[in-house]
């Protein structure tokens, strides 16, 4: 769901509808709103959507069927032409259809635009049909719950990526969630504020200013460049990270929990602690689906390297076609297995500490310019104009100004709110909880505040309203 | 126990909300934008007495430029007010004409008929804030905002806060001014915005060029502020008020003059009066469109002795009811003596 006022105005309709309509009936509900949002955002997302959902009914169907006939074989050749599938849709649409349209827009498949949410829902299948084969779940005979499970409208655009049998123990609740239960809706309340600070006030103010250094990146010191870099490391952590808790708290309206996505992953003191803190459903899946199938660490150090560079190049390729996503991918195989092997061997000093916090920190922001650039090549020039450029002292303040003009306060508001955020963060590191978390138990009095200041932060410094895109998440466009 | 926990948690809620609350209204007062484009006309209506004002002035900047309140007060006892905004299409024009009559019993309306044919487009959004901040919330706004704006656009204006909020980054002494404004003062304001540039013209060649007429939704509009204001007994007169002749659609004035007619209406193009109004080409225009402070009391001059004529208004002079409109004048003297080149 985009963090819109028109979708918040519209989930909230749905949420009222949801406790008047009959028990029985909320499914239904929950389905047809969750339809009409994809159509209304995109019609050839839609039809996309029910296309797939009917397709990943019925092979998790045949599958299923041929399972309990004791037709093993027939039920792992079903699951894996469904998985084929679902892997070409996603390449043809990724891969082939960029490649065709710049050779021959006229083609047919080069008129195959990926639909909106494709790569999320496409990976929900894939784990689907793996699970009903080797028996982990069943198959579901209701299509109206599979199409739930793919299009539930606050997860569509940019997951968490779920998988069937979470979801199926959450369907199984709907009819029983009870209007009046406090602490699930203080729980609503905290996880959608913080989504909207972390997306609205946060990642779209910061993002104006990574892209006019990014733009400007030819001109400026390697300071200003250096700064762009870590502005953008919090750009689009608070971007996916503020959709996810927004999405998060959204469903919980409905007494449909989803999986955390993010918990405090730049305080991570490695590599492998940075991963399994970002982005935590699509860190599973490739681990549960790519990564153990491969063969894992069960099959030596070489392997388990191998094994590793393939799941983060296929995480990179999976962004999109550009070369500098495999670049990213593999800069995070590459730190992955450097953080691997200094654990074999009982390294400590850049896994742990602050030192481990910083180096971990840094690592991930250079890469982070692969994924912000346009391309591979624009991606080295960063690097290359942040290490030659010098300093450049003299025109710093001139660079300032043309950055973020005269008299303007958006630097204070920037510094101030990366403060709170790192000081929540910390907290929230400390205390094992993600951040919306630490203001769930917290006394009424203290959280009442929090939410009444949190609303006027929003209305007053977030970026809505005329010029501003909303809709614009850096992760719906994979 | 548990009752107690609930009574405090509601004490806890209602000084939070009052808190909030307050905080809100002091930053929404803060930020806003208090521009005289149509913001501060629509947003000082509300503080007039009731059922004062005679005459309301409608249509768009050419209203509150040209149409000077105080020496329509001083010379003819008017008691008018410009209720316009910026590029006012027709359509905002039939929902500020709603509002005006919320507190208001005017005898006349006289609506300005430049905006329908210098912009074409069924939404026009270049001056939307302009035309929407100062209007308080209600029904009639929403409606208002239904035809003013696409449904996928709509929370780019509403609610009116979404438009200001980011002016924390531009503040000036002008935005705490209001907070020293009484409800006294405020009554002063009439809506007109004196301009004191002078941007020398030739004056009009009888070039003047002709392109579509009104749009169906233009048209649609004017002839609901016809019924309205007939429903409602008042007076309308169509005007065209003196500007460049650069920007003229003399078929929108034809049609105007047409459906004038047919409904017994007055219509005044003064472009076609200017040597009468006494207009100088080369003194009296503040820029391209609109008339200066002396233009804006030579076409007054005009417009008021027309009113006088064509309509039964009374001179409200003297009367303590009105004195909001002497106070008006003298504020606008005192202005124009200080800032008149």
């Amino acid at each position: 769901m985009s963090l819109t006022v028109g979708s918040l105005v519209y989930a909230t309709c749905i949420c009222v509808l949801f406790y008047i309509v009959h028990p029985r009936l909320r499914l239904g509900l929950l389905v047809v709103s969750s339809l009409a949002y994809i159509f209304y955002l995109d019609r050839y997302a839609g039809v996309a959507l029910l296309i797939t959902s009917l397709l990943a009914w019925a092979f998790g169907m045949l599958t299923d069927r041929a399972s309990d006939h004791e037709q093993y074989r027939l039920s792992r050749v079903l699951m894996i032409i469904g998985v084929a599938l679902s892997t070409a849709a996603i390449i043809l649409m990724k891969y082939v259809t960029p490649v065709l349209q710049g050779l021959d827009s006229d083609c047919v498949l080069a008129r195959f635009v990926i639909p909106l949410g494709f790569s999320y829902y496409i990976f929900q299948v894939i784990s689907y049909l793996v699970d009903v084969q080797s028996g982990r779940v069943h198959a579901d005979a209701s299509l109206i719950r599979v199409i739930f499970y793919l299009s539930w409208f606050p997860k569509f655009l940019s997951g968490p990526i779920e998988r069937k049998a979470d979801m199926d123990k959450r369907i199984a609740q709907i009819e029983t969630v009870s209007l009046i239960d406090g602490a699930r809706w203080v729980s609503v309340v905290h996880y959608l504020l913080i989504g909207c600070l972390y997306k609205i006030v946060m990642a779209d103010r910061i993002g104006v200013y990574v892209d006019k250094i990014f733009e400007l990146k030819s001109g400026l010191g390697s300071i200003w460049l250096f700064i762009g870099m870590i502005l953008y490391t919090f750009q689009i952590y608070c971007d996916f990270a503020g959709y996810s808790y927004a999405a998060i708290g959204l469903s919980r309206a409905f007494g449909i929990d989803l999986s955390e996505n993010f918990k405090t992953p730049y305080l991570s003191q490695n590599i492998t602690e940075f991963w399994r803190r970002w982005h935590i459903t699509l860190s599973n899946w490739l681990k549960d689906y790519i990564y153990i199938p491969l063969g894992g660490n069960r099959k030596g150090q070489v392997r388990k390297i191998i094994n590793t560079i393939i799941v983060f190049a296929v995480c990179g390729m999976w962004h999109g076609e550009s070369k500098n996503f495999l670049v990213w991918g593999l800069l995070h195989g590459l730190y992955s297995t450097i953080d691997s092997i200094a654990a074999g061997k009982g390294v400590k000093w850049f896994r742990t500490g602050v030192p481990g916090r910083i180096i971990t920190f840094l690592c991930v922001a250079a890469a982070w310019v692969f994924f912000r650039a346009e391309s591979a090549m624009s991606g080295i020039r960063y690097f290359v104009y942040m290490f030659t450029s010098g300093l450049r002292l003299r025109t710093f303040s001139t660079d300032y100004l043309v950055l973020f003009g005269e008299r303007s306060p958006e630097i204070i508001v920037i510094i101030v709110s990366v403060a709170v955020l790192l000081i929540m963060e910390i907290y929230a590191y400390r205390t094992d909880r993600s951040v919306p978390g630490i203001w769930i138990d917290r006394p009424y009095v203290i959280r009442y505040g929090v939410v009444a200041i949190g609303v006027l932060i929003i209305l007053i410094f977030g970026l809505y309203g005329a010029g501003y895109d909303n809709q614009r998440m850096i992760y719906m466009q994979f | 126990m548990r009752k107690r926990d609930t009574v405090r948690r509601i004490i806890c809620i209602l000084i939070y909300g009052a808190v909030f609350i307050a905080v809100l209204v002091f930053l929404n007062r803060l930020l806003c934008i208090k521009d005289e484009h149509g913001i501060r006309q629509a947003s000082e209506l509300y503080v007039q007495p009731e059922d004062s004002i005679d005459v309301a002035f409608m249509g768009s900047s050419h209203v509150h430029y040209d149409v000077n309140t105080a020496y329509l007060w001083e010379q003819f006892g008017i008691a008018g007010y410009d209720y316009s905004a910026a590029e006012q299409p027709l359509w905002i024009t039939y929902h500020y004409l709603q509002e005006l009559c919320k507190t208001q019993s005017p005898s006349l309306i006289v609506l300005d008929m430049f905006a329908p044919s210098a912009f074409k487009d069924d939404y026009q959004y270049n001056y939307l804030t302009d035309n929407l901040n100062g209007m308080r919330f209600s029904v009639n706004k929403l409606r208002m905002l239904s035809v003013s704006c696409e449904p996928d656009r709509l929370w780019e204006f509403w609610p009116s806060i979404s438009t200001y909020h980011m002016r924390y980054r531009e503040l000036t002494e002008e935005d705490w001014k209001p907070f020293g404004r009484t409800r006294y003062d405020r009554m002063a304001y009439k809506g007109f915005f004196p301009h004191y540039d002078i941007d020398p013209h030739e004056a009009p060649q009888g070039d003047r060029r002709s392109a579509d007429g009104l749009t169906a939704k233009s048209r649609e509009y004017l002839m609901k502020i016809i019924y309205y204001a007939k429903e409602k007994d008042i007076d309308l007169f169509l005007i065209v008020s003196p500007y460049n002749p650069d920007w003229e659609d003399v078929e929108v004035y034809r049609q105007t003059r047409d459906i004038a007619m047919f409904n017994g209406i007055r219509f005044e193009d003064y472009n076609d009066l200017a040597a009468d109004i006494g207009i100088d080409y080369a003194r009296d225009f503040n820029d391209d469109s609109h008339l200066n402070y002396d233009g804006s009391i030579r076409f007054s001059d005009y417009l008021g002795r027309n009113i006088c004529d064509y309509y039964d208004i009374p001179d409200r002079r003297g009367d303590e009811y009105w004195e909001s409109w002497d106070r008006h004048a003298e504020l606008v003297r005192e202005e124009a003596e200080e800032k008149c080149p």
